[in-house]
């Protein structure tokens, strides 16, 4: 069996065995190596996979945002980002063998370069020392790289970064909101509107190797980034300006506490411009406070005073509970109504009124007059059915519904406090809706701030239907509608808000002055100015609600007074630049009112047209 | 049978005659060897540079640093393994003291061994003091040692210069060189000098020596070895670690599991030549030590077949030297080589698979490594050369020293 040869000196029992042995550890070994490969694989493949691969995100771009005409009211910018990362920069340092004095030598230097306060940076840098970036510089130049590179400084970087960018500065800022920090919208459309514009992250993964370079050879699993979508919005940025620039003056003319204003397109609902008193600037967002930042056209309802006349006298007209020829036979120095002890005062006496004239004049005790004839429940239902106590429903966050309490739960004094206007809370924008009632014929729009939404290559791929004004509720008919708005009309003219000097439209509108309650009194030195109007008469193409707050009484704080005069401007300036055509002259009273009204004289309505006339001649 | 069968369908042997035929293997023997020895070659070349190749952003071919040396060294090496096939081995076989070259090989490579422990004149790499610096060329002495060894076992114990049965004038007096080497070797080397520890007894076992005097100074080498394990901490958490890596990924068991992360990431079929991941940064001594995760990664399964079949060729040539009517100095020397090349191979891959615990020993013929390279060709071709050169019987006449009569009465010859 065994063949072979023996000696004396020499065991092949011996080597066999030892070669038996090697050969079949070998094998083994073999075999082990296929354990490996296979079954034992599955402990260790997990963590071959994460070591071996690096995933890149690819970042979306965020979508941008125009305003109707086309203008971007926010767009995303790619810039360099200085970036320093200090762990790996000390790991450098150390391994350069630096003493910590040489080592602050060199942060020193980088200080001087980038600009810095070297023990600001120093501070920075110790703080985050296990950092692996740390932001030093928006918008970096690439020429800061080389001179940091010439000091023989590691760890110290561009990379490029999408960043919101407004150029238009604060306007709009309630409307767009702003980002955060990491991109993600934090108010306004930019929050609502954060799905559609902030589209998907994609990601390459990439094998590497163990300093982290990817190896372009290998196959990569590669999904392209979804960019976000364009949004188009309703605000024109011109008349945005004009409202801003307007609320602004006023604000700081009259030191007003806040002020708002919202000017909407009464025949579709669209929003054309949204703007608050303070503002913010949303690049900057973090620089703002809070109470700045509130969109207060929306979230802070107050209560209106005399602009919510209108709405009671409507469907009063409506409902044949008056006419407008109706004469009100006002006690002089006060009206005592039996529903409330404290009697209801005017401003003036003004002997009988007609029920135009109550609205022409905010007469408060022909107001508490019709409110005692109207009654809780119809009084409630004429407000209710303009919206109020319920949301617009506009897309923006945080809206306000107002306060309407129902009428089964009003005392009796509360009806005369409704009829003034207090006893609910609107928002400026709920009023803007209530008066664009009365310039369309009758129907309730709803506030929009979307237009459409574009696809990346900047397609159209989402129109926000128009809305069909003949689908829109008909609150009130037509003819009332037309009845009141033309009673409105006589309010810059003969009215509450004279001091509007518009020449080139007919407008219409209600003022109002009303007391800011402070703990639940009524505070005789703080009010709410508010103006709420439209124009032109004829066929109206805007509305605006131009409310201020707590005014310095002292200057002056009628609505007529504050806020009449910069939300003519506002009607005037966007109607000019809508090319809107000059107003005929001012059509008289319907004969049977003219009969009634205070000091009537026609002469008033041609005074709009002598004034254009003599435009006219000095241009020549 | 089955693994000869295998080897020798390397060789291509298409013959009418049997393949069993025993004088178409003698005539075919160093072919076998001198294929196995070209293919490992050639797997080396071409794997240490693969592993070598970094990502640096160009993606045009060309030899790197390490892989152009090796490409060097290795054709040094196999001009080395031919020129000595050629050499008829019985020229080291010598019964002088003073011209002896196998003696005067031993004394070289003890004194190499020595100056290189004396700081300035070896070579500090990776905190092992392991290289002397030969001009252009670095040698490491342990290599030397390690064939020193082999060849002056396989001399001593088939020459019998003095008497192996005596225990301390005999044995003891064999061992001095031996246990002298590996001594000065184990201070920085512990993998080598183990290698030769156990190639030592493999050979001594061989080589008749008796079986108690082996039982008397395994026990207290073996003390020495555990005892010198203990003394340094880190020694003893690498002798453990190999059964846990995951428990220190990040000092110990890291490059354990990167070997293991590289079989894994190959998989059964591998990611095919050159591309591998795990070399790139990742698998330490990816060129040395770890060739073998590299081999596995990039070729899979058949990479692995194919070095370890190459290794059972070099293994078969040797077996069947063994297996012949010839001279003892020839089957001694042709069994030592086999048997360390074989345990060197078998050790390698045991600790890149996590088998054992670390070693730092290159696989033969493949790992990058200068030097090494040649001396271990130079090794194979001696046993080429063995294979080539049948001498009948011993050429020398006498030993040094008569054998003890009373070996034969013993019965340890006359049993087989």
């Amino acid at each position: 069996m065994d063949d072979c040869q023996d000696s004396q000196f020499f065991s092949p029992r011996w080597a066999r065995l030892v070669i038996v042995t090697i050969v079949a550890a070998l094998l083994a070994l073999i075999g082990r190596v296929g354990y490996l490969q296979t079954y034992g694989r599955e402990k260790t493949i997990r963590q071959a996979e994460r070591q071996q691969h690096m995933t890149e995100t690819l970042f979306a771009r965020r979508g941008t945002i125009y305003d109707a005409t086309g203008n971007v009211l926010a767009g995303t910018v790619q810039t360099q980002t200085l970036f320093i990362d200090p762990k790996f920069m000390f790991s450098q340092f150390i391994e350069q063998g630096l003493t910590p004095a040489q080592i602050r030598e060199r942060i020193d230097k980088l200080a001087g370069v980038l600009e810095m306060d070297s023990t600001e940076l120093e501070n920075l840098l110790d703080e985050r020392s296990e950092s692996r970036f740390v932001k030093i510089r928006a918008n970096a130049s690439p020429e800061y790289l080389k001179v940091i590179h010439d000091l023989k400084i590691d760890g110290v970087g561009l990379t490029p970064i999408h960043e919101r960018y407004y150029p238009m500065g604060s306007l709009a800022a309630h409307v767009l909101g702003g980002v955060g920090a990491d991109g993600h919208g934090l108010e306004g459309i930019e929050l609502v509107l954060e799905k559609t514009l902030a589209g998907k992250d994609g990601e390459k993964r990439t094998r590497k190797d163990a300093r982290r370079r990817g190896i372009y050879v290998a196959a990569d699993d590669y999904l392209a980034p979804l960019h976000g979508q364009h949004v188009v919005l309703t605000i024109d940025a011109n008349i945005q300006m004009i409202a801003e620039q307007e609320l602004n003056a006023t604000c700081q003319k009259y030191r007003a506490k806040s002020g708002e204003c919202v000017v909407i397109d009464p025949r579709s609902g669209e929003i054309l411009a949204l703007a608050n008193y303070p503002t913010f600037n949303p690049q900057f967002l973090e620089d703002s406070k809070p109470e700045w930042r509130s969109n207060r056209a929306l979230v802070a309802p107050f209560e209106p005073g005399s602009t919510i006349k209108p709405y009671i006298v409507g469907p009063a007209l409506a409902w044949n509970v008056t006419r407008q020829d109706e004469v009100w036979p006002l006690p002089r120095g006060g009206y005592r109504s039996s529903l409330r002890s404290k009697p209801v005062t005017d401003v003036y006496n003004y002997g009988p009124l007609s029920t135009w004239d109550v609205l022409v004049k905010s007469s408060n005790m022909g107001m508490t007059m019709l409110g005692e004839r109207m009654g809780k429940q119809r009084l409630y239902d004429a407000i209710a059915a303009f919206g109020f106590g319920h949301r617009t429903g506009i897309e923006l966050k945080g809206e306000d519904p107002g306060m309407l309490i129902p009428a089964s739960r009003w005392g009796n004094a509360d009806v005369v406090s409704t009829v003034q206007g207090y006893h609910l809370l609107v928002t400026p924008l709920q009023l803007a809706r209530a008066m664009s009632v009365y310039a369309n014929g009758g129907r309730l729009v709803k506030p929009h701030l979307l237009k459409a939404t574009l696809n990346p290559e900047g397609q159209l791929i989402n129109r926000y239907p128009d809305q069909q004004l003949s689908d829109l509720p008909q609150i009130i008919d037509a003819t009332t509608a037309a009845e009141v708005r033309r009673i409105l009309a006589d309010v810059p003219v003969r009215g509450t808000a004279r001091s509007i000097t518009t020449t080139t439209y007919n407008l219409f509108g209600k003022t109002g002055t009303a007391h800011i309650t402070k703990n639940g009194n009524y505070n005789e030195s703080s009010y709410t100015s508010s103006f709420v109007g439209g124009g032109p008469y004829e066929n109206p193409r805007l509305v605006v609600a131009f409310i201020i707050h707590e005014p310095d009484k002292s200057l002056d704080y009628h609505g007529g007074k504050v806020s009449g005069p910069p939300a003519g401007n506002i009607l005037e300036r966007s109607l000019a630049y809508l090319q809107v055509p000059a107003s005929p002259q001012l059509t008289l009273p319907p004969p049977q009112v003219a009969r009634v009204l205070f000091s009537f004289d026609p002469k008033v309505y041609a005074r709009r047209l002598s004034k254009l006339t003599n435009l006219a001649s000095a241009d020549d | 049978m089955r693994v000869m069968e295998e080897v020798s369908s390397l060789t291509g042997a298409t013959s009418d005659k049997s393949f069993m035929d025993a004088s178409i293997y003698r005539l075919r023997l160093w072919d076998i060897l001198s294929l196995c020895v070209l293919g490992l070659v050639f797997l080396g070349i071409l794997m240490v540079q693969s592993a070598a190749v970094n990502v640096t952003g160009d993606l045009t071919w060309q030899w790197t640093a390490r892989g152009s040396k090796h490409l060097l060294f290795a054709g040094l090496g196999i001009i080395t393994f031919f020129v000595v096939g050629n050499w008829d081995y019985q020229r080291l076989n010598s019964l002088s003291i003073k011209r002896n070259p196998i003696l005067w090989c031993l004394g070289v490579a003890a004194f190499a061994c020595l100056i290189v422990l004396i700081p300035g004149i070896g070579t500090e790499v990776n905190g092992a003091r392991r290289w002397l610096q030969l001009g252009v060329t670095q040698i490491q002495p342990s290599e030397l040692g390690k064939w020193a060894t082999v060849l002056f076992l396989a001399w001593c114990l088939s020459q019998r210069p003095i008497d192996l049965d005596r225990f301390w004038s005999g044995f003891v007096l064999l061992l001095a060189p031996v246990g002298l080497i590996s001594l000065l070797i184990v201070v920085e080397d512990f993998g080598t000098a183990a290698l030769i520890g156990l190639c030592s007894l493999t050979m001594l076992l061989t080589g008749r020596i008796k079986l108690w005097h082996l039982m008397v100074t395994i026990p207290p080498a073996l003390v020495g070895a555990v005892g010198f394990i203990l003394v340094q901490p880190y020694r003893l958490r690498r002798m453990t670690t190999f059964l846990d890596p995951w428990a220190s990924p990040k000092t110990d068991g890291y490059h354990l599991i990167q070997s293991l992360l590289s079989f894994s990431s190959g998989g059964l079929w591998g990611r095919g030549l050159g591309n591998g991941v795990q070399k790139l940064g990742y698998l330490p001594e990816d060129t040395t030590d770890f060739i073998f995760a590299v081999i596995c990664e990039e070729l899979g399964l058949f990479g692995a077949l194919l070095t370890i079949i190459l290794y059972l060729g070099i293994l078969y040539v040797a077996w069947q030297v063994v297996r012949q009517k010839r001279d003892a100095f020839g089957r001694m020397l042709a069994f030592g080589i086999g048997s360390m090349i074989g345990l060197q191979a078998v050790i390698n891959i045991a600790v890149a698979t996590v088998s054992v615990p670390t070693k730092g020993l290159a696989l033969p013929l493949i790992s990058a490594g200068g030097s090494g390279l040649i001396i271990t060709c130079a090794a194979l071709g001696l046993l080429c050369s063995i294979a080539r050169h049948e001498h009948a019987a011993d050429t020398l006449q006498a030993p040094l020293r008569q054998p003890v009569r009373h070996r034969l009465p013993r019965g340890i010859i006359l049993e087989t």
